[in-house]
């Protein structure tokens, strides 16, 4: 036959795809190097479209690069660094072998060690692109920070994790970016709002975890590697941005305070400043000084595009937001020793307030427990023996709650021993219709200012008192109720048995006319009008709709049933356990 | 001591010098670099050697190293620097830095693409938090038990299916057992009937050549097929004008269906994108959620035992994302099995 035929999988997609092994021998490397370049670079595996094309004929699961991705790979400076340190551990191993100490002191000294910096550039030419990209990193710092030092995975590495988390940490503090905190079961949700981004990380809780035995330390260790690069760049940058001093140093004051304690109580020298810094309760320095300015009222110039309405908005939420950044200002709190000191320390003074803990604890206290200025202490102990007046003792939900709900909320039902109201999670958004649980309601009326309605009033009065005084409340309501029938009883035996009924005329009253109101009668009489002239037809379809809207209100208004329903079982349940206490 | 003075000579005629061992072959060579290093020195060139001690002093009293060591990537004390800022243009030719690879080759934009739409970072639904409310809890614990019952009926279905292949042998075991032990009462073959029925099919002989008429037969009968086929085509056609109604219905039902399917084709296509791609040899296995039982909830933040494991959430996630692909712990197969044998001296103990 002819040269000139085509042949099978010699152009098209499957020339577009290479396999894993094959890329790998194309960059000679191995597969832990070549698994390590990949994940630095972004280089990620796609899945095509048409197996069978790519893979030759043959369905065996395959990984697949693109081709020109591979090709792309083999510019990379960084390739020949891992060639370079695989021949370094070659001739570190020989000369173990033969003993040379010398030869192994001299080795060690020049180990071959290469930078990302290029690589970050690369990934992410403008700052913002990096921004958007920090909340992967920020958990996977946080997460290798929590981690034992025991070797396993570099000592070091974990140092450098630590020191970034509490340089961004500090950061937020001093942006007062932080907006929504979630205690969950697996760790702690932050979402705060930098640059116009919104950053999402979590943290898992301060304590032992045991390590699964299926995830690969290897290639978490190299995103790691990325990642901290990245974050540390970021940090720079967001320094510069509010002038603050990189690396971050301790404000002049705060430093003075905290160094006239006795330091090596609490850690080495070496790392008595960093641990200071951690510690999260001294301002940070900064390079140009700012002074305390009266707040200017800016001019509002309405941006492009915008109508006074959409302005007047964004200028409602940029108050509500300052308003938001100042929540705890003023406020002075203690935490108590088992409460988790860095969390709340953290969200403490994102919003202004001043936190302190006891001097044992850890470094970096402020001020002690007999201090009298202290507003709030902090207590997760059913019961606290020495109890100061001018303070109020509560669960550490309180703050959590009080920065999700975006207000300072009444501190009752937070005191010790009692049963919390739930930690709502700050990420749902309820469209109309849903199910909101009845604590969110309840959060909603008092941020619009409102009191909570008669009702719970009334369920309050009745918890504190005796089941007497229930029990008579109860009657005069019933009392009130059989008034009542027993009037209108009366009027219809008068006119039953033909008597005029003691009925008087009184001058009228003139009823202020509320227009609004008028208004919106006139439109949905209108819209009754409408709905009684519509054909049978078109009434059939609009019914069903109507069905399927209401479908949500009616579901809602079930599990709100059902939720009273459980309460009133657990009423009789709640007293007795409030008796015993 | 006397005996070296009476060894020393008592000439004074000095013994005859070797010139060739003051004779140097090279010493003009050696005389021009000593002059030219003297020039040199002069002018205040060192040689390396000289450098080299110079700046390793210099080290050694200022406390450095003399090489320049790489800082450690993992290093907790790197510095770091503003990466974007504007920094200096380059003014080298584009061409030479090109080819000396002093410039980076340009990233493919195709690359700066997310392999997922899926969020980094996938917060708990609100059933997760540490002091849920009650029907978030209730609603995830269904979630989870679906989970279970899902899992629970695949292994049903399994243990079923085998079930009915054992079920069926054992059935036919005992007869198959039995067969021909049982005396019954014996099944006499019956009588063939009689001839009266015309049932005969006998052996169909192998016939001979078609005779002419057969095949004059056949040909007539195939014409007056095709032609019976063509007239009723006709009169199908003329027919189809009356049954427009239930055609233009049925004509109608078809392009629902396949508008239908169009949309589900859609539905799934974006279903597909947030979906983790099949990217190597094992599949995605979705992690376990996590959940506390209602009386493994905490009372207090200080008795809250964390569930779930962040380190295996986020390798789950970056396998969600497309970014790796699923892997498992990686296990030792020997290629040979191993051979256990007594030590002589063990054996020959009891």
């Amino acid at each position: 036959m002819g040269g000139l035929q085509k042949k099978k999988y010699e152009s098209g997609s499957a020339t577009n795809y290479i396999s894993r092994n094959k890329a790998r021998k194309k960059l000679s490397l191995s597969l832990a190097d070549f698994r390590r370049l990949c994940i630095l670079k972004g280089i990620y595996p796609h899945e095509p479209k048409h197996k069978k094309k790519v893979n030759k004929g043959s369905t065996a699961p395959r990984t697949f690069y693109l081709l020109k991705d591979i090709r792309f790979l083999l510019h990379e400076p960084i390739v020949g660094k891992f060639r370079e340190y695989k021949i370094f551990v070659r001739k570190l191993r020989k000369a173990y072998g033969k003993a040379e100490w010398s030869g192994v002191q001299r080795m060690k000294e020049n180990k071959p060690a290469y930078k990302l910096d290029h690589i970050i550039k690369e990934r992410y030419p403008t700052f913002i692109d990096a921004v958007r990209d920090v909340d992967d990193a920020l958990s996977m710092c946080f997460l290798f920070s929590t981690f034992a030092r025991t070797g396993k995975c570099h000592v070091q590495t974990i140092q450098l994790c630590r020191r970034l988390g509490v340089e961004w940490m500090n950061y937020i503090i001093a942006s007062r970016s932080l907006r929504k905190v979630f205690l969950s079961i697996k760790g702690i949700y932050y979402q705060a709002e930098v640059l116009g981004q919104t950053i999402t990380w979590i943290i898992p809780y301060q304590f032992a975890h045991d390590h699964p035995t299926d995830v690969d330390y290897r290639v978490m260790a190299t995103f790691t590697e990325l990642y901290t690069t990245l974050l540390g760049f970021v940090n720079f940058r967001l320094y510069q941005t509010l002038n603050l001093v990189y690396p971050p140093k301790l404000d002049g004051q705060g430093e003075f305070s905290l160094k006239s304690e006795c330091e090596e109580d609490y850690a080495l020298e070496s790392e008595s400043y960093s641990e200071k810094l951690a510690a999260l309760s001294a301002s940070l320095a900064r390079t140009v000084p700012s002074v305390e300015d009266e707040e200017a009222e800016l001019d509002h110039f309405p941006a492009e595009g915008e109508d006074l309405e959409k302005m007047e908005t964004r200028e409602k939420m940029e108050l509500e937001q300052n308003k938001q950044k100042k929540l705890f200002e003023g406020l002075k709190f203690f935490l108590n020793r088992e409460v988790p000191r860095e969390s709340l320390a953290f969200v403490i003074r994102c919003f202004g307030g001043e936190v302190s803990w006891d001097k044992s604890l850890c470094i970096g206290s402020t001020y002690d427990e007999t201090d009298e200025t202290i507003t709030h202490h902090i207590v997760d102990r059913p019961t606290i023996d020495k109890q100061y007046i001018n303070r109020y003792y509560i669960q550490p939900q309180w703050v959590y709650d009080c920065v999700n709900g975006k207000i300072l909320l009444p501190v009752e039902e937070y005191f010790l021993g009692v049963t919390l109201p739930p930690h709502l999670s700050p990420f749902v958004e309820e469209s109309e219709g849903d199910y909101v649980p009845p604590e969110k309601l309840k959060l909603l009326a008092l941020q619009k200012g409102e009191k909570p309605q008669a009702e719970e009033d009334e369920e309050e009065e009745e918890e504190e008192d005796d089941e007497d005084d229930e029990e008579e409340d109860d009657q005069s309501e019933d009392e009130d109720e059989a008034e009542d029938e027993a009037s209108l009883a009366e009027m219809e035996e008068k006119r039953a048995q033909g008597k005029s009924l003691s009925v008087k005329v009184t001058p009228g009253k003139v009823k202020p006319e509320n227009r609004m109101r008028t208004e919106q009668e006139e439109k949905a009489e209108e819209k009754r009008l409408a709905i009684m002239m519509m054909k049978k037809r078109e009434k059939y379809l609009y019914d069903k709709i109507m069905f399927g809207k209401k479908r949500h209100v009616r579901e809602a208004n079930k599990l709100a049933a059902k939720r009273k329903a459980h309460d009133d079982a657990n009423k009789p349940d709640k007293k007795k356990k409030k008796k015993k206490c | 001591m006397r005996i070296d003075l009476i060894l020393q000579p008592d000439s004074h005629i000095q013994a005859p010098k070797n010139v060739l061992a003051f004779q140097q072959p090279n010493a003009k060579k050696q005389r021009r670099i000593s002059e030219r290093a003297a020039k040199l020195a002069a002018m205040g060139v060192l040689p390396r050697r000289e450098k080299l001690l110079q700046l390793r002093s210099a080290a050694a009293a200022s406390g450095l190293s003399v090489k320049e060591h790489p800082v450690a990537n993992n290093n907790p004390d790197r510095a770091f620097y503003d990466l974007w800022s504007a920094g200096t243009p380059e003014t080298a030719d584009p061409y030479y830095l090109e080819q000396t690879k002093k410039k980076l080759v340009k990233r493919p934009d195709r690359l700066n693409e997310k392999p997922s739409v899926l969020p980094a970072v996938e917060v708990i639904a609100p059933g997760g938090s540490y002091n849920p409310d009650f029907f978030s809890h209730q609603d995830l614990l269904r979630e989870a038990h679906e989970v279970e019952l899902k899992k629970q009926k695949a292994e049903e279905k399994l243990a079923r299916q085998l079930n009915i292949c054992f079920i069926s042998l054992n059935k036919h075991t005992f007869k198959e057992q039995v067969e021909g032990l049982i005396e019954e009462e014996e099944i006499e073959p019956q009588e063939p009937e009689g001839d009266t029925e015309d049932t005969v099919m006998g052996p169909t002989a192998t016939q001979e050549k078609k005779t002419e008429k057969q095949r004059k037969k056949e040909k007539a009968q195939r014409i007056k097929d095709l032609q019976r086929k063509v007239e009723r085509q006709v009169i199908d056609k003329q027919q189809q004008l009356f049954q427009l109604r239930s055609i233009s219905a049925s004509v109608k039902k078809q392009e629902q269906r396949t508008e239908m399917r169009q949309a589900q084709r859609k539905v799934q296509q974006e279903a597909q994108k947030s979906m983790p791609r099949r990217l190597g040899r094992l599949k995605f296995q979705t992690p376990d959620l996590d959940v506390q039982l209602s009386d493994e909830l905490a009372s207090s933040l200080r008795s809250l035992k964390p569930e779930g494991s962040i380190l295996k959430d986020r390798f789950k996630s970056l396998q969600k994302r497309n970014i790796i692909e699923p892997r498992e712990r990686a296990r030792f197969n020997r290629k040979y099995k191993l051979k256990y044998s007594e030590k002589r001296a063990f054996r020959e103990i009891e």
